[in-house]
């Protein structure tokens, strides 16, 4: 590896005057798990690594009106043993417990996962179809940003140099909504995924879906929403047919490669499958979420 | 057996707390004053002509102590590479010079004060190539027209007196006549299968430091499984005669087979002797993945022939081995003919040379993939016979002791005729064998003052096996485990060791120990009897004391007796025990897996696995539970997810444990674990060699289960979820499945 500087700012204003300065120079450091195997393996080269503190906004979960504030810095295995999501958001909190072994999730971080913007970020396709958005801070002031248009390809994002992504903002799931995930790989854990869907439903008292999302993850250079599959669904109770019908839709969303994981054909093929199992899952779910 | 004392226990290991601890040292621990690094330039191409080296910029920067290739190398200078288990020999350029034949291979060797600056250099050495097309696989190897891995190789007949180009060796094999077999059976089966080739994934990666002091003896410190093979291989590789090299072995972290040298040990003595200082080489696990010794990968097509009662007339197979650049194959193709009677058997083997690393040993060479087809063909018989697998099996296993009892203890386990399943789950049992090396050994047991004893031999101890001959020790001489100590000694100290693989050492080390302690034995009770004043008929011994047969108060202690022994004409009690070339026995191994397929996604949960061993005696229950549950994980993780990947241009793509897979404890089934005991004849104690068979099974017993679960019979291993969900029929069906 690289010789490096190394900061340990302990307040958020430190870390954003670091940043400022040091503007395309600096790494933020998290939990470490991904950038530390880039920097071996010198795909990154930061001449500073700047170590996020372990203090608000970057780390804790909260609820304020319906919307679950989550900091940057808070770790997988916070996320997959937080009572908060399991109530409000359970596919990030199930998503997270995909993520690698305990030990890598008890370092790796929700903003490190978004931040390395990698296809297969397990994460990422929960995130997308929880409608969440990140708060991206800068000594220039703060933006927020639908998650959706945070990536732009396999590791590349909108976050400029000077920023930090402080929280990611997750809306509680109202009423009468289920929710699905699904990570294939080979291997039960420790694993990269061939392919990720995340699935969430809102019904209204009819049983007609009124809100739908569908993600997926590792069949495109990034995470990306299947947009027609999920209109298709709206305005009709879920049957078998439609259930086909959007799996069909969210296939052609995707647009998979073939690497040492599975083939393009297979991935293909299993947003279809699993698409439509997840959909009967999660509708199972809005339905018996009274 | 009631009798033992020490055998058939659960005596710890010899080596436990020193590894519970930390403070095992492996051959990456060990730092020497001026110690240098090697680091490898490697090709990039699986296949390229070599057009030209420059290491002019790699020469600049500092710290860089030498630079070798193959042009700097004397012609007498060629890796020689023996392995015990194939007794296989293959002789190669130390580096390629005129031509790379697979990606990762060696092209030169950098040496640099530091690893940094060896890695630096190592990439700014500059590499001209003229890429070729590369042949990846047997099946199109050795069509005509195929790139050729050895320009100078003629191709050779075939069974059929078709050409095959790219054949390095073969071997053929008949029993009966297979061809009146067929026409006498009432159907005849024939398929064909594929398996991949697989990395022995031991968790150290390849390590060797050497060093040359003034006098030119070289001493090297190395992870291997066995050292004299290191000592042998340097010597003949270099040109050295063999008193002038000391090799140690270290603490070793696995090797399954791809430890017996010729990987980083001699160019580590190679870099020793170009710069007359220590050089340390440790792959990395990418190294380890792109260029060490994998299993050979095999397609094979089976036929047999059967009467409708399920009696097998013949079998015939015809297999292509991928061998990579290497060889040593071919031997292993006969397993599937072994535990059945069969009256007319034929197979024709080849060895076919493709632009991937050389093959080496991998935990029974070569069964797992030859048992794969055979026993999975033999299900698949069953369940078109309509006859179950076992009375298949019962049918046609032969007479041997073990045999049949071993599968039946599975049958009972399981209550297998009775077994159940769930939706989308399933069943398969298969066998396997292996008959144990039987290789030469020898050992020394002396008895110290004190009536304590310690062993002294060369083994190298991979599994435990310190432990087992220690109790071997003990329990000829009747002391207890504590109180025999376990010595290794170097290629210096120790007398000639095998190499530890083919499932030898307890066997053959057992033997020599057991005979060196019977030795020291017999030197007790000669000096005890004239202490006595009784001849020795009249001795009886155990439990540490020596006493007149009947008169159990004229005794002596081992503390008395080599005492004694000190101070008469005998001298220290020393006992010496050799092994050779003996008769070993063949040990069954069965394995029954339970499954669940998602039809979907085509994933595999294993949900049991059953796997029954005779170990002929049970030295130590749980190391034998544990070679067989090892053996048996193993087989599961080849089955279901292991496989080398290579890409169309011969480039590995997988080469990080992140994917290429082994399981992790989340993968595999709580293991049920039985072992028999059909005492050996020539083993210690009637102890057999157990390492290799509990791998052999597991192949055919997860396919058969995958087959019981979905109606697919899967022929290419791994079975990975991919493709048994393309195996599998698309019902129901997707509008865009028609791809």
């Amino acid at each position: 590896m690289h010789a490096f500087d190394y900061a340990a700012p302990q307040r958020l204003d430190e870390v954003l005057d670091i940043l400022h300065e040091q503007a395309g120079k600096a790494k933020v450091l998290a939990g470490g798990t991904d950038m530390v195997l880039f920097m071996e393996r010198g795909r990154w080269r930061p001449e500073l690594v700047i170590e996020l503190p372990r203090i608000e906004p970057f780390v804790g979960i909260t609820l304020k009106d319906h919307l679950l504030h989550i900091g940057s810095r808070t770790t997988m295995r916070e996320l997959e043993t937080c009572q908060l999501l399991l109530t409000h958001a359970p596919i990030l909190s199930w998503a997270a417990s995909e993520v690698g072994s305990v030990q890598i999730r008890n370092l790796a971080t929700i903003g490190g996962n978004i931040g390395t913007a990698s296809p297969a970020g397990d994460t990422l396709p929960a995130l997308l179809a929880l409608n969440a958005s990140v708060r991206l801070q800068s000594k220039r002031g703060e933006r927020t940003l639908p998650l959706s248009e945070f990536f732009v390809g396999p590791g590349q994002t909108v976050l400029n140099a000077d920023e930090v992504i402080t929280e990611v903002l997750v809306p509680a799931l109202p009423q009468r909504t289920g929710s699905a995930f699904y990570k294939l790989a080979v291997r039960r854990y420790m694993d990269i995924a061939i392919v990720d869907v995340a699935v969430v439903l809102t019904t209204n008292e009819d049983g007609a879906i009124i809100d739908a999302r569908i993600a997926l993850g590792a069949v495109a250079p990034k995470p990306i929403r299947a947009y027609e599959a999920e209109e298709r669904l709206k305005g009709n109770a879920l049957d078998e047919h439609l259930a086909e019908e959007a799996a069909e839709l969210a296939q052609r969303a995707a647009q998979p490669i073939t690497d040492q994981r599975g083939s393009a054909e297979y991935r293909r093929l299993m947003v279809g499958r699993l698409t439509r199992r997840l959909l009967r899952e999660a509708y199972q779910r809005a339905m018996s979420d009274a | 057996m009631g009798e033992f004392r020490v055998i058939g226990t659960r005596v710890p290991r010899t080596d436990a707390a020193d590894k519970v601890t930390g403070r095992a040292l492996y051959t990456a621990d060990l730092v020497l004053p001026g110690m240098i690094y090697g680091v490898f330039v490697r090709s990039p191409y699986a296949h390229a002509r070599i057009k030209r080296i420059d290491t002019s910029k790699a020469e600049k920067v500092p710290g860089v102590v030498a630079i070798i290739t193959q042009e700097q190398l004397s012609r007498d200078i060629a890796l020689v590479i023996e392995e015990e288990v194939h007794s296989a020999q293959q002789i190669r350029g130390l580096f390629a010079s005129d031509k790379v034949r697979y990606y990762g291979e060696k092209v030169a060797l950098v040496g640099a004060e530091s690893l940094e600056a060896a890695k630096e250099a190592a990439s700014l050495v500059e590499v001209e190539y003229e890429p070729l097309p590369p042949v990846i696989d047997p099946r199109e190897a050795v069509q005509e027209g195929a790139p050729l891995v050895w320009e100078d190789r003629e191709p050779v007949i075939g069974p059929n007196g078709e050409r095959l180009f790219n054949v390095v060796a073969e071997r053929h094999h008949a029993e009966g006549d297979v061809e009146q077999g067929f026409a006498e059976s009432d159907y005849v089966f024939e398929d064909e299968f594929y398996v991949h080739r697989v990395h022995q994934s031991y968790i150290e990666p390849q390590a060797a430091i050497a060093t040359i002091d003034e006098r030119g003896k070289i001493t090297v410190w190395t992870s291997t499984q066995g050292h004299f093979v290191v000592r042998s291989n340097i010597a003949r590789s270099l040109g050295i005669p063999l008193h002038r090299i000391r090799v140690i072995g270290m603490t070793i972290g696995g090797g399954f087979g791809a430890k017996f040298g010729g990987i980083v040990d001699i160019y580590a003595v190679l870099l020793a002797l170009f710069t007359r200082r220590p050089a340390k080489i440790v792959y990395t696990r990418e190294e380890d993945l792109l260029d060490a010794r994998p299993a050979p990968g095999l397609y094979i097509r089976i036929k047999t022939g059967v009467k409708a009662d399920g009696k097998i007339v013949a079998r015939s197979a015809y297999a292509l081995w991928d061998v990579g650049v290497g060889g040593g194959a071919l031997w292993a193709t006969g397993a599937f003919a072994r535990l059945y009677n069969i009256p007319h058997v034929k197979w024709d083997a080849y060895e076919v040379a493709t632009n991937t690393p050389p093959m080496g040993a991998y935990r029974a060479p070569g069964f797992p993939q030859v048992l794969f087809a055979g026993e999975t063909q033999l299900n698949r018989i069953a369940a078109e016979l309509g006859i179950d697998p076992v009375e298949l099996r019962l049918k046609n296993l032969k007479d041997e002791p073990g045999f049949k009892e071993t599968l039946l203890k599975v049958v009972e386990h399981i209550d297998w005729f009775h077994r159940e399943k769930g939706e989308n789950e399933g069943w398969g049992i298969a066998l396997g064998h292996w008959r144990n090396a039987s290789s030469p050994a020898a050992a020394f047991v002396s008895v110290h003052e004190d009536g304590t004893a310690k062993v002294f031999c060369g083994l190298m101890d991979l599994t435990g096996t310190e432990t087992a001959v220690t109790q071997i020790a003990a329990e000829a001489l009747g002391m207890n485990y504590e109180d025999v100590t376990f010595v290794r000694g170097d290629t210096d100290a120790a007398p000639f060791a095998p190499a530890s693989g083919g499932s030898t050492v307890t066997f053959s080390v057992g033997n020599a120990v057991k005979r060196a302690a019977e030795d020291a034995l017999r030197q007790m009770l000669e000096v005890a009897a004239q202490q006595l004043g009784v001849s020795v008929e009249e001795l009886e011994w155990g439990n540490k004391r020596i006493w007149v047969l009947g008169e159990p108060d004229r005794s002596l202690s081992y503390a008395e007796v080599a005492q004694a022994a000190l101070r008469s004409p005998q001298g220290p009690i020393v006992g010496k025990g050799t092994f050779g070339a003996e008769p070993s026995d063949t040990n069954i191994f069965v394995q029954a897996v339970k499954v669940r397929v998602d039809p979907e996604t085509g994933k595999v949960e294993l949900l049991r696995s059953i796997q029954a061993l005779d170990v002929g005696c049970a030295i130590n229950i749980t190391q034998c539970e544990g070679q067989t549950e090892g053996g048996a994980v193993q087989s599961l993780s080849w089955a279901m997810m292991e496989e080398l990947q290579y890409d169309q241009n011969g480039r590995l793509i997988n080469p990080t444990f992140a994917d290429y897979r082994i399981p992790t404890a989340c993968d595999i089934p709580p293991l049920e674990t039985i072992l028999t005991e059909f005492p050996s004849r020539h083993g210690p104690f009637g102890a057999k060699g157990i390492g290799e068979p509990p791998i052999t099974a597991g192949l055919a017993a997860v396919a058969s289960a995958i087959a019981d679960a979905t109606g697919v019979w899967m022929q290419e291993a791994p079975m990975t979820p991919e493709r048994i969900a393309f195996s599998i029929l698309p019902t129901p069906a997707l509008a865009g499945e028609g791809m």
